[in-house]
C-alpha cells in the first residue's frame, strides 16, 4: 500500500522535476544548451520499475533494476530490454476457494522503430516470449551460441533466465536446459570468452546470500529504519562460472578457481587489462573487497586485486562497488578501471600503470567532489558531445533516505540528480568537470536511478542514454549534445562463426588521436555501468576531424589488424581477416 | 597468491553494527590517545562571550523526529531548549552541534556552528567543526575554506592540520596536502609534551605515494607502526609503498593485513564532547562493538548491561553479551542469556550460530579434559575409565546440540554459507567423540558436505580454510588439505599457527617436493621473524630441519634456540640431544644415491 501511495503522488506531482530550461548553468557560471533530452513517453515508453518496496527495508528492494540494448532482431538498431522489479517474495498458493494473487509486472521488450530523427518504441514482449515475472536485476546479451542472433540472459532474486534468440523475434527460455538457472540473489553477468574455445562463457555475479530469514533492522544517519549496508548480514557470495563446451553449458565455478573468491557482487565488466590475449573479470562488490580475476588463458582465474591495486581504494578502505567499467582514460593502451560508489564515498579511478599494476588515482580525475555527496550507480564513459574528449554520465540514487529540506525530491527520499562530467584533456589525462548537476538534461527526472545503458537509439551517431529509475517511468534521453561542426565515427567489430557474423566482446579499436603521435582507443564490449548491457559498438567523437585516421583493431588475443583511414558520420564494419 | 575476498575473514566475527556504513568514516575508529587540549583550546568556551545580542535565527531542527531513536530525541529536544533559553549562548549552540555531528546528522550541526560563528566570528575551533562537518557533507570547497582558517589559527594542533590535508589530498593538491601533513607532524612536536601520532605519518605517507615518493612514505608507514602496531592502515600504505617500489613480496603480508582499513586522525579536542552526545541504540551498539574489537570486555559489558536494562528481549543485545561474556569465560552467564534470547527468537539465525558456537565451546572445554587424562595415562598414571567415558557422553551431548542449533540456522537460511560451515565444524567435533571408524567417517563426511556448500555460497568466517585443512588432513586428502593449508596462509601471512600448520601439513602431505628444506625454509624463517625470541617456535623450526635432514639449518636454529631459552631447566637437555641427533646423522654412512642408511625422522630423543 506504501508503494501504490507513493507512485499514485508522483504522478500528480510530477517528481517535483524543475521546469525545462533551455540553457543550463555550469560549473564556471557561464550557461549552456542540455546536452540531453528525456523522450521516454514521446518514444511510446511508458513503463515504470516496480521495486515492491515496503517498511521492512528488505534489502533488494533498493538495488534493482537493469537494462539492455541490443539488436535483438538484426535489423541494424538496438531494440530496449527493461528489467522489472515486481514482487521480491511471491505469495503462497491460494488456498481452496481463494482467488490467486494477481501476476506481478515482468520485463519488457521494445523493438525499435525509430525514423524520421524520433525515438520510437514498440512492446514485443509477448511475441517475443520475454517477459519474465522473477524480481529481476539485471540482463546480459550476446550471441553465446554463435548462430547469428543475440541472446539475453536475465539475472534475478530467484532463478535466472537464459531466452535463446530464435531468430525470427521469439525466444526460448532454456535456463533449466542449459543448467544455468541459478537460484541465487544474482545482479550482473557477462558473456565472455574465458578459454579461447567453443561459445562464449558466463559469469554471472551473487550478491549476498539473501532470504527473508537473515533480515534485520537497520537505521539511518538520523537513527530512523532504513536500509541495511550488505555487512549487517555477514553473508557474501561466490559468484558462479559457466563454460560452454560443446554439449552447453557446465558449471565450472570450482575448477576455474572462482569459488576462492566472494563477495557483496554489484558490478561485472571484461577487459584483457595486462594486454596477454586473455579476458580478465573485474568483479565489483558491495562494502567487501573488488575482485580481479586475472586468466591464464585457459580458462583458470586467479584473484589478484589485492596485489595489483584495485581491490581496495587507496586508502586500504573497501567501498560500496556499484556500476563499473574498463576504460583507457589516459590513452596509453592499457584498460583503467572506474567505478561508482556510495554517497560520502567517491567514485573512484584505478589507473592501470601498464606493469601489471593499479593505482588509486580519484584525486586526479576531477570527479571526488561532486561525487562524494551521490551514491552512484549506471555509468558510462562516451563522448557524448564529439569534441573528441571521452565524457562521464552517472546515474545516482541514494540507498538511505535523504532528509528534510536536503532531499532533491519532494516525493521521493531516495532520489538525486544524475551527474554528466565534460571530460578535457589536461596533458595525457583526461580532466572531469561537472557540467551540470542535473546530469545536464533539459527537462531532468530526479530519481532513484539504477542501471544506466548507453547507445546510439535514433542512429544519428551519437550516444544515447537509458536510465532505469526505481518505482518511477524509465528515462529515455536523447542526446542533443555535439555542436555543429563536430563529427563522429562508429565501427561494428565483427568475425565470421560457423558462417554467421557474430561481435567480438573485447576487441579494442584505436584511431590516431587529435595531437600528433597519440592514439584513442575504445574497447567493443557491452557489459559496463550497472545490471545493464549496452550498445556493443565503439563510438568516436573526432571533433572537426572529418577522418578517422589509422583504425586499427587489436583482437582480444592480441593479434593486430590495420583498416587504415575510415570516413567521419557513419557505422563501419571492421571484420577479421578483411 | 592472494585471495582478497577472503582477506573480509580477518574481520573479527562480531555481529556488525545496525548502524550503516558509519565506520567507513572513520568516526567509530577508536582513537590512539586522549589529546591534550591544544593550548589555544584550553578553556574553549571562554572566549565565547555574547558578542552582541544578535539574533542568528532559531535553533535548526529536524522537521519530523517521529520515527528517530527516542534517546536522540530527547537529547535534541534538550538542547534545543537550551539555545531557546539562551539564544545568544555560544556554548549552547555548540552543544547542539555536537549532539547533531556526533549522531551523523551533519547539515543541521553545520547549521549550528554557522550560527556559534556569527556569534563569536574570532572563534576558529567552531570554524574547524564546520569543516570537518562539510567534508562529511560533501561540501568540498566549504570545508576547504574553513579548515584553510582554521589550520591558520591552529597551527600547532595537529588534528586541524591533518583534517586539512585529507581534503586537499582528496580534491589532488598534492603539494598543499603534504604541507599540511608535515605541519601535522611538527605540531605533535611541538606540544607541551611532544607526542607522535600514528595516524599522522600514515596521511603524509599516503600523500608522498601519489607524489611519487614512496620511499619516504615507507620510512613514515614503518614509524607509524612502531607507534601503533595493530593500526591496518599503516600496514595497507605500507603495502603500497613497497610495491610502488617494485618489492612485491614485502609488500604482500603488508596488504593482507591491511585490506579493510579505515582512515584515523589525531585525537579531535573535543572528542569528549562528541562521545556523551552520542546517543541512540544503535551508536550505542556500535561503540559496544568497537569495544569488543578492541578487546576492552569489561567496558563492553558494562554498556551492553545498561542497554539490557532498557531492552531485555532485544535478541542482538542478548546475543552481542552472551559472546562477551564467552569471551571472558562466563560459560554459565553466556548461556543463560543466549537462551533468553532463543526464547525470543527461536528461529533467529544468529542465535542459533550464536548456541552452536557457545556448545562447540563446551565441546572442547571437555575435549581439554579427555587430552589431559590421556596424556596422563601416558605418562603412566592409571586412567579412570568412568570418568572418561563420561566425559566423552557429555561432549557428545554437546556436540550433537552443536550440530542440531547449527542445522536448524541452515534450514532458516539456507542461502548463508556461514550457517552451512558452522554445521560442518559441529559436525567435525561431534566426530571426535564418535567410538568406531565408521561412525566417524560418517561424521567426517557429514563435515565435509557442510563445508562444501559454505564453499560453493562464500563464509567469511577467519577459521574457514584452516578448518578445511584439518578436516582435509583428517581424511586423508592431502591435495585439498594443501589448497586450503596454502589460502589460509594467504589470509594469515604472519600468524605463527597458519605458518607453523603450513610447513607441518607440507611435511604430512606424501608431497617430496613440498617437504624439502628449500620449500620450507621460506616459512620457517618468517615464524622466526615474526615471533622473535620465542624459544617454541625455534624449537619448533629445530624439529623442522632434522626432519628434512638438513643438517646446517638444523644447527643454525639451535643456536637461536639456545638464545631464546637460556634459563629454561629442560633447554639443555634439549639442545645435547639434537647435538647427538645430528652427529650421528652426519655419521651415518650414504649409499651411492646420496641417502642416508637410515631415512626416519632423526629428531627421536630430541
Amino acid at each position: 500500500m506504501i508503494h501504490q501511495h507513493k507512485i499514485l503522488t508522483a504522478l500528480l506531482f510530477g517528481l517535483a522535476s524543475p521546469a525545462p530550461s533551455s540553457a543550463l548553468p555550469q560549473e564556471g557560471g557561464a550557461a549552456m544548451k542540455p546536452w540531453f533530452t528525456e523522450v521516454a513517453k514521446e518514444a511510446g515508453v511508458t513503463w515504470s520499475h516496480v521495486s515492491d518496496r515496503t517498511d521492512r527495508f528488505r534489502f533488494p528492494e533498493i538495488m534493482g533494476g537493469g537494462t539492455a540494448l541490443f539488436d535483438y532482431d538484426g535489423d541494424g538498431d538496438l531494440d530496449l530490454y527493461l528489467v522489472q522489479g515486481g514482487v521480491l517474495t511471491p505469495p503462497p498458493p491460494p488456498a481452496e476457494g481463494e482467488a490467486p494473487a494477481p501476476t506481478p509486472p515482468g520485463n519488457k521488450l521494445f523493438r525499435n522503430d525509430s525514423a524520421g530523427g524520433l525515438i520510437l518504441f514498440t512492446d514485443v514482449t509477448d511475441e517475443a516470449g520475454v517477459g519474465d515475472t522473477t524480481y529481476g536485476m539485471g540482463a546480459a546479451c550476446a550471441d553465446f551460441d554463435r548462430d547469428g542472433d543475440i541472446d539475453l540472459y536475465v539475472t534475478n532474486v530467484g532463478p535466472n533466465k537464459l531466452y535463446v534468440n530464435n531468430g525470427n523475434g521469439t525466444f526460448t527460455d532454456q535456463s533449466k536446459k542449459l543448467k544455468v538457472d541459478d537460484a541465487r540473489w544474482a545482479t550482473s553477468a557477462v558473456f565472455f570468452d574465458a578459454d579461447g574455445k567453443n561459445g562464449l562463457d558466463l559469469y554471472v555475479v551473487n550478491n549476498l546470500g539473501w532470504s527473508e530469514a537473515i533480515e534485520t533492522p537497520c537505521v539511518n544517519y538520523y537513527g530512523e529504519p532504513d536500509y541495511c549496508s550488505p555487512n549487517n548480514y555477514n553473508a557474501p557470495s561466490v559468484d558462479v562460472l559457466y563454460m560452454h563446451g560443446r554439449l552447453g553449458y557446465g558449471d565450472a565455478t570450482i575448477r576455474a578457481g572462482i569459488e576462492a573468491g566472494f563477495g557483496n557482487g554489484l558490478g561485472v565488466t571484461v577487459g584483457d587489462y595486462d594486454n596477454d590475449g586473455d579476458a580478465d573479470v573485474y568483479v565489483a562488490n558491495d562494502a567487501t573487497p573488488n575482485v580481479l580475476w586475472r586468466n591464464d588463458g585457459a580458462g583458470k582465474f586467479e584473484d589478484i586485486g589485492l596485489e595489483v591495486g584495485c581491490a581496495v581504494n587507496g586508502l586500504g578502505a573497501p567501498e560500496a562497488g556499484m556500476g563499473v567499467q574498463f576504460i583507457d582514460m589516459d590513452s596509453d593502451g592499457h584498460l583503467d578501471l572506474y567505478m561508482t560508489h556510495l554517497r560520502r564515498e567517491t567514485n573512484t579511478f584505478y589507473r592501470n600503470l601498464g606493469n601489471g599494476k593499479f593505482s588509486d588515482k580519484t584525486n586526479m580525475t576531477g570527479t571526488s567532489r561532486a561525487s562524494l555527496n551521490m551514491t552512484g550507480f549506471g555509468m558510462g564513459f562516451h563522448d557524448f558531445d564529439h569534441d573528441g574528449v571521452l565524457d562521464l554520465f552517472v546515474a545516482n540514487g541514494a540507498v538511505q533516505a535523504w532528509k528534510d529540506d536536503e532531499r532533491f525530491s519532494k516525493t521521493d527520499a531516495y532520489a538525486e540528480p544524475n551527474h554528466l562530467y565534460r571530460g578535457q584533456m589536461r596533458g595525457k589525462n583526461v580532466r572531469l568537470s561537472l557540467v551540470q548537476e542535473e546530469g545536464a538534461t533539459a527537462n531532468p527526472v530526479i530519481g532513484t536511478s539504477r542501471g544506466a545503458a548507453f547507445g546510439d537509439l535514433d542512429g544519428d551517431g551519437d550516444v544515447d542514454a537509458v536510465v532505469v529509475d526505481l518505482d518511477a517511468n524509465v528515462e529515455i534521453l536523447r542526446n542533443d549534445a555535439p555542436a555543429a561542426g563536430t563529427h563522429w565515427v562508429g565501427f561494428r567489430v565483427v568475425e565470421e562463426k560457423r558462417g554467421k557474423l557474430a561481435d567480438v566482446h573485447g576487441a579494442r579499436v584505436s584511431i590516431a588521436g587529435m595531437e600528433e603521435g597519440t592514439r584513442q582507443q575504445r574497447q567493443a564490449e557491452p557489459c559496463y555501468s550497472y545490471l545493464s548491457s549496452n550498445d556493443p559498438r565503439v563510438h568516436f567523437g573526432l571533433g572537426a576531424g572529418e577522418m578517422a585516421k589509422d583504425v586499427r583493431v587489436r583482437w582480444p588475443d592480441g593479434t593486430e589488424q590495420a583498416f587504415g583511414d575510415l570516413a567521419a558520420g557513419q557505422y563501419h564494419v571492421l571484420k577479421r581477416g578483411e | 597468491m592472494l585471495h582478497s575476498s577472503q582477506r573480509l575473514r580477518a574481520f573479527p566475527p562480531v555481529a556488525p553494527s545496525r548502524l550503516f556504513g558509519l565506520a567507513l568514516l572513520g568516526l567509530a575508529a577508536p582513537q590512539a590517545l586522549s589529546a591534550p587540549l591544544p593550548s589555544a583550546w584550553t578553556s574553549p568556551l571562554e572566549t565565547a562571550t555574547a558578542s552582541a545580542l544578535r539574533d542568528v535565527g532559531p535553533p535548526p531542527r529536524v522537521g519530523d523526529m517521529s520515527a528517530m531513536d527516542p534517546a536522540l530525541v530527547a537529547l535534541l529536544d534538550e538542547r534545543i531548549a537550551a539555545v531557546e533559553k539562551e539564544p545568544t549562548s555560544v556554548e549552547a549552540r555548540v552543544a547542539l552541534g555536537f549532539a547533531y555531528e556526533s549522531n551523523t546528522i551533519w547539515s543541521l550541526a553545520e547549521e549550528c556552528y554557522s550560527q556559534a560563528l556569527e556569534l563569536a566570528p574570532d572563534e576558529n575551533q567552531w570554524r574547524f567543526r564546520r569543516g570537518v562537518v562539510r567534508h562529511a557533507l560533501g561540501e568540498i570547497d566549504g570545508a576547504l575554506n574553513d579548515l584553510r582558517a582554521a589550520a591558520t589559527a591552529y597551527k600547532n594542533t595537529p588534528v586541524v592540520q591533518a583534517r586539512l590535508g585529507d581534503v586537499l589530498r582528496l580534491i589532488g593538491e598534492l603539494d598543499e596536502a603534504e604541507a599540511a601533513w608535515r605541519q601535522a607532524i611538527a605540531a605533535e612536536a611541538n606540544q607541551p609534551q611532544p607526542i607522535e601520532y600514528a595516524a599522522s605519518r600514515v596521511g603524509l605517507a599516503q600523500t608522498l605515494i601519489d607524489l611519487g615518493e614512496p620511499a619516504e612514505a615507507e620510512a613514515l608507514c614503518r614509524r607509524a607502526l612502531e607507534l601503533q602496531p595493530d593500526y591496518k592502515q599503516a600496514h595497507f600504505t605500507l603495502g603500497v609503498a613497497l610495491s610502488d617500489q617494485g618489492r612485491d613480496e614485502e609488500a604482500r603480508p603488508e596488504l593482507v593485513m591491511g585490506e579493510t582499513s579505515f582512515q584515523q586522525f589525531p585525537p579531535d579536542p573535543h572528542g569528549t564532547q562528541l562521545r556523551e552526545a552520542t546517543r541512540g541504540f544503535s551508536r550505542r551498539m556500535m561503540l559496544i562493538e568497537n569495544q569488543v574489537q578492541a578487546g576492552d570486555l569489561a567496558g563492553a559489558k558494562q554498556g551492553l548491561d545498561e542497554v539490557l536494562k532498557e531492552r531485555p528481549n532485544d535478541h542482538m543485545v542478548l546475543n552481542l553479551a552472551s559472546r562477551v561474556l564467552l569471551s571472558s569465560g562466563d560459560m554459565e552467564g553466556a548461556r543463560e542469556l543466549l537462551q533468553k534470547s532463543l526464547d525470543v527468537s527461536p528461529n533467529e539465525p544468529g542465535t542459533l550460530i550464536d548456541a552452536c558456537l557457545l556448545a562447540l565451546r563446551e565441546s572442547e572445554a571437555i575435549v581439554g579434559q579427555l587430552g589431559q587424562m590421556q596424556m596422563a595415562q601416558q605418562q603412566g598414571q592409571p586412567l579412570d575409565e568412568a570418568r572418561f567415558e563420561e566425559l566423552r557422553r557429555q561432549g557428545t551431548v554437546k556436540a550433537t546440540e552443536a550440530v542440531e542449533y547449527a542445522a536448524k540456522a541452515v534450514q532458516a537460511a539456507p542461502t548463508v554459507g556461514r550457517n552451512h560451515y558452522w554445521l560442518g565444524v559441529a559436525q567435525r567435533s561431534l566426530a571426535g567423540f564418535a567410538t568406531d571408524a565408521q561412525a566417524q567417517g560418517q561424521q567426517f563426511q557429514a563435515a565435509l558436505q557442510s563445508m562444501q556448500n559454505a564453499l560453493r555460497l562464500g563464509c567469511t568466517e577467519p577459521g574457514f580454510n584452516q578448518q578445511l585443512a584439518q578436516l582435509y588432513a583428517q581424511m586423508g586428502r592431502p591435495r585439498e588439505m594443501m589448497l586450503h593449508t596454502e589460502r589460509h596462509l594467504s589470509e594469515f601471512p604472519m600468524n605463527p599457527i597458519a605458518l607453523q600448520m603450513m610447513i607441518e601439513n607440507s611435511i604430512r602431505s606424501g608431497m617430496p617436493e613440498l617437504a624439502t628444506a628449500e620449500a620450507l625454509t621460506p616459512y620457517v624463517e618468517r615464524l622466526l621473524a615474526v615471533t622473535p625470541g620465542d624459544a617454541g617456535a625455534a624449537q619448533f623450526a629445530v624439529r623442522v630441519y632434522l626432519t628434512v635432514k638438513d643438517l646446517d639449518r638444523a644447527e643454525s636454529a639451535l643456536s637461536v634456540f639456545e638464545k631464546a631459552a637460556a634459563g629454561v631447566p629442560q633447554a639443555a637437555e634439549f639442545i645435547t640431544a639434537v647435538q647427538a641427533a645430528i652427529a650421528a646423522e652426519r655419521a651415518a654412512p650414504t649409499d651411492p644415491d646420496g641417502e642416508t642408511t637410515d631415512d626416519q625422522t632423526s629428531d627421536q630423543g630430541a
